[in-house]
């Protein structure tokens, strides 16, 4: 076993130890278990990071369109210092990668301006021995159900990491002289429009380049996600969030069968 | 709609796949039939339940006046029986407005309870489709919650459905001084609240019992089971049992081997 | 009440002479009067979860529930510092005896196991109450009066899996040993009100709470996986957990994870045979001027 990195709080080495001889959790479904299998990987342990972070304070110009780095700063180093953890969790267990895993914020009453940020997702191993880390030598993370999972191993593509990119945005309250000119009137909002094109432009931009810093091929299962949190109306944080995938070596001709056409019984 | 031979047409409560599942098996629809019973519940606070059990004081007082008297657990029989007889008596008045249609069954049978006028009532209203197998004599009639394709997998392996079933039991739990002990700082955590677990158990337990006994050795499906807390000096556990009755008629076919998919969908 | 009205059908009588009743209507006209081949049972599953349990060889027994209730004493939730033992204690408790009260009634109808274990857990203030209710299964017979259920139990098994999964599961080799259950109660650190002025402004991870929450969490899934150790299961799957400050404390953070244990039984994994398949009846997510207001 090796040593439990320092950044780990030091009460994760116990659990880690357990799961190294050969005990399991995971919060797979059963069908997502099988799947898992059926790809060649068996699980390891659920494996998780978390991190309390203040964000800090900056205020938003009444009139203006604008990034709010400071804040946008915090929301990516705060995942990213949960993913970090949950993958150093993954790298202990000697895990290939990490399946099904899901970032989650939680505000709590007693922590103003903190928020808890996790990662949790279950680590697996290849069953045949090879070795199925990224191009970084980290175990792989992805957010794809088993089911997605499968499917994207029988392509040939495989997963590299989760990949973001985060933006959080101020946008312009409208001048009360413009309000009025265009009271009554259907009008495209120009400043709106514009701050959410930026602002969207931003976090996937800082996504791709993510996933470029991984040469990856793509990105799957990709979303934006918009949130205010705990900013108010205006000031929203647009996530983009996906798996940076990459063919595998090897995998230049998958004939990926024909699937059957079906209609579903089922109420 | 009208009919052009100036009878009137059937009508069925029946949605257009269970219909046509329906239609499938032989099985005309004749009409919707219902039953219904509205009911009075003698006063709750006059009932007195049965007690099966006591709880002394656990400080080993005997009922003074300072002193609450020692709990009990017991049963409403009363209620349940009222409501036992509610659901009987729908459930026999749906039969026979399906028997008088010459019907053999009633099917996709809808449960409705509650207290139309005030807690001190019941009603209790069962519909669903009366339904005709053609060609044959009628016998004794069936009633089942399923309809359509669900109807048809149960024939089809085997089972012919007998009847709906209810069940209920309401437990009653007075705590004499017993919770004030447990509630206080001298009882280490995690000790066990005897008689709360009782109230809970013995209410979900008679439920079941009485449905074993009305289902007369015939199979219970589909159960729900709901079991309700009142809070209150005397704590109430009501615990009702649903579910559709069947029988065996054929030994269950081998199911095939089911073909494992993955959907590509989102 | 007890006059019925008079037929208002024209459709079924017309149908009364339509003698075709197809293969399902045969069945149905032989099953009138026919008598009762089975055992009766009581069972909340589905008619298709009970075909495929018959699949695997087993049959409905019975509808099993226990109960079981457990103090907390008073003052335990004022807000402190660590873990509220009491109410990590209280759980564990309450969990296991009603784990034990369900086999016991599974043992009595003489069953297998219990599948589709439905886990109700209610934490109050002064006292936590655990339900379980699910149905006992119990070896199938065919008509020769053999039985088909390949594994043999010692005692009956427990698990949250639905009949589905556990049919899905055991033809891949895998079997559910029992519920297990982790439990974590923990105080919220506070801030010292110097640090909280300092950061005001600043991006900053507040490691002593992240420590605080993680030990707690780690503690959860610890007791979880000794539980796990302890039946002798070698995995667990689908694992709930729930983690989030209790409702009438907002400063105790709960952590509660609870799952079925599950072994590899059989000689080896056994992959399934899969085939992908499109649906083509998705609802398709259609424009909507209504969400426009």
């Amino acid at each position: 076993m090796s040593t439990v990195p320092s950044d780990l709080p030091k009460d994760a080495g116990s659990r880690l130890q357990e799961l190294e001889h050969g005990m399991f959790t995971s919060d797979l479904s059963v069908n997502e278990f099988l799947l898992v299998k059926r790809a060649g990987f068996h699980p390891l342990g659920l494996v998780m990071g978390s991190s309390i972070y203040h964000i800090g304070l900056q205020r938003g110009n009444w009139g203006q369109s604008q990034e709010m780095t400071k804040l946008s700063e915090a929301m990516y180093n705060a995942r990213e210092l949960a993913m970090k953890r949950m993958e150093e969790e993954a790298d202990q267990l000697g895990a290939d990668g990490v399946v099904g895993v899901r970032l989650d914020i939680k505000f709590y009453e007693w922590g103003s301006d903190s928020a808890e940020f996790i990662a949790v997702g279950t680590a697996v191993k290849a069953e045949d021995g090879q070795s199925y880390r990224n191009n970084q030598g980290k175990p792989f993370t992805s957010d794809l159900s088993g089911q997605d999972f499968w499917t994207l191993t029988q392509t040939g593509y495989f997963p590299l990491a989760l990949v973001m990119g985060t933006c959080v945005y101020h946008i312009a309250h409208r001048g009360i002289g413009q309000a009025i000119g265009q009271m009554g009137r259907n009008a495209e909002l120009e400043n709106f429009t514009q701050a959410m094109y930026d602002a969207r432009e931003l976090a996937m931009k800082r996504m791709q380049d993510e996933a470029n810093s991984l040469a990856a091929a793509g990105v799957v299962g990709m979303r934006l996600e918009e949130k205010n949190h705990m900013w108010g109306e205006h000031t929203i944080e647009f996530l983009s969030i996906g798996t940076a995938v990459a063919r595998r070596a090897g995998a230049d001709h998958v004939a990926i069968p024909q699937p059957t056409t079906i209609i579903s019984f089922d109420n | 709609m009208t009919d052009t031979d100036g009878r009137s047409a059937f009508d069925s409560g029946l949605t257009t796949p269970d219909f046509a599942a329906c239609l499938s098996m032989g099985l005309q629809p004749v009409a919707l039939v219902q039953g219904f019973y509205v009911g009075q519940l003698g006063a709750w606070s006059s009932y007195r339940a049965n007690a099966v059990h006591t709880y002394p004081c656990p400080w080993g007082w005997r009922g003074t006046n300072e002193h609450p008297p020692p709990g009990w657990l017991g049963t409403q029989d009363a209620v349940d029986e009222a409501w036992a007889t509610a659901f009987a008596t729908a459930h026999q008045r749906m039969v026979q407005e399906a028997e008088g249609l010459g019907a053999h069954g009633v099917a996709g049978v809808q449960v409705e309870m509650g207290h139309p006028a005030s807690e001190q009532s019941t009603e209790v209203h069962l519909y669903g489709t009366a339904v005709r197998l053609a060609g044959t004599a009628p016998g004794s009639l069936w009633t089942t919650r399923i309809a359509g394709h669900k109807l048809a997998k149960l024939v089809e392996a085997g089972y012919a459905p007998v009847s709906v079933l209810y069940a209920r039991c309401t437990a009653a739990m007075y705590e004499g001084c017993y919770m004030e002990h447990y509630g206080s700082n001298m009882v280490p955590a995690g000790t066990a609240l005897t008689p709360v677990q009782d109230v809970h158990n013995l209410a979900r337990t008679r439920a079941l019992q009485q449905a074993w006994q009305l289902a007369g050795g015939h199979s219970l499906y589909d159960v729900e089971l709901s079991a309700h807390e009142g809070e209150g000096q005397t704590m109430y556990v009501t615990c009702q049992v649903l579910g559709s009755l069947v029988r065996r008629v054929r030994p269950t076919l081998p199911l095939a081997t089911p073909v494992s998919t993955v959907a590509l969908r989102d | 009440m007890t006059d019925a009205p008079a037929p208002r059908s024209a459709f079924a009588d017309r149908a009364h002479q339509e003698a075709d009743l197809g293969e399902l209507g045969r069945l149905l006209a032989q099953a009138h009067g026919a008598g009762d081949i089975g055992r009766g049972c009581t069972s909340h599953l589905s008619l298709d979860e009970v075909l495929l349990l018959h699949a695997v060889g087993l049959e409905p027994a019975s509808v099993v529930t226990s109960t079981s209730a457990v103090t907390v004493p008073p003052g335990v939730w004022t807000w402190n510092t660590g873990q509220v033992q009491e109410a990590d204690y209280a759980f564990a408790e309450a969990f296991g005896v009603t784990r034990d009260q369900l086999r016991v009634q599974a043992k009595q109808v003489g069953a297998l196991g219990v599948v589709t274990v439905d886990i109700e857990l209610r934490l109050d203030p002064h006292r936590f109450v655990i339900t379980m209710m699910g149905t006992a299964v119990r070896a199938a017979t065919d008509e020769h009066g053999n039985a088909h259920f390949p594994v043999r139990y010692p005692t009956p098994f427990l698990c949250d899996l639905s009949a589905r999964d556990f049919v899905v599961l055991s033809r891949s080799g895998w079997y559910p040993i029992d519920l297990v259950a982790g439990a974590s109660f923990v105080h919220a650190p506070r801030r010292g009100l110097g640090a909280a002025i300092g950061q005001a402004t600043q991006n900053v991870e507040l490691t002593p709470m992240t420590e605080t929450l993680y030990a707690a969490r780690e503690l959860a899934m610890g007791r979880l996986q000794q539980e796990i150790g302890r039946v002798q299961g070698t995995g667990l799957l689908d694992v709930r957990v729930v983690d989030r400050p209790m409702g009438f404390a907002h400063h105790v953070i709960r952590f509660t994870a609870v799952g079925t244990a599950v072994k590899l039984l059989a000689e080896a994994h056994v992959h399934p045979e899969l085939e992908m398949v499109v649906p083509v009846d998705d609802r398709v997510a259609a424009f909507d001027a209504r969400n426009l207001d």
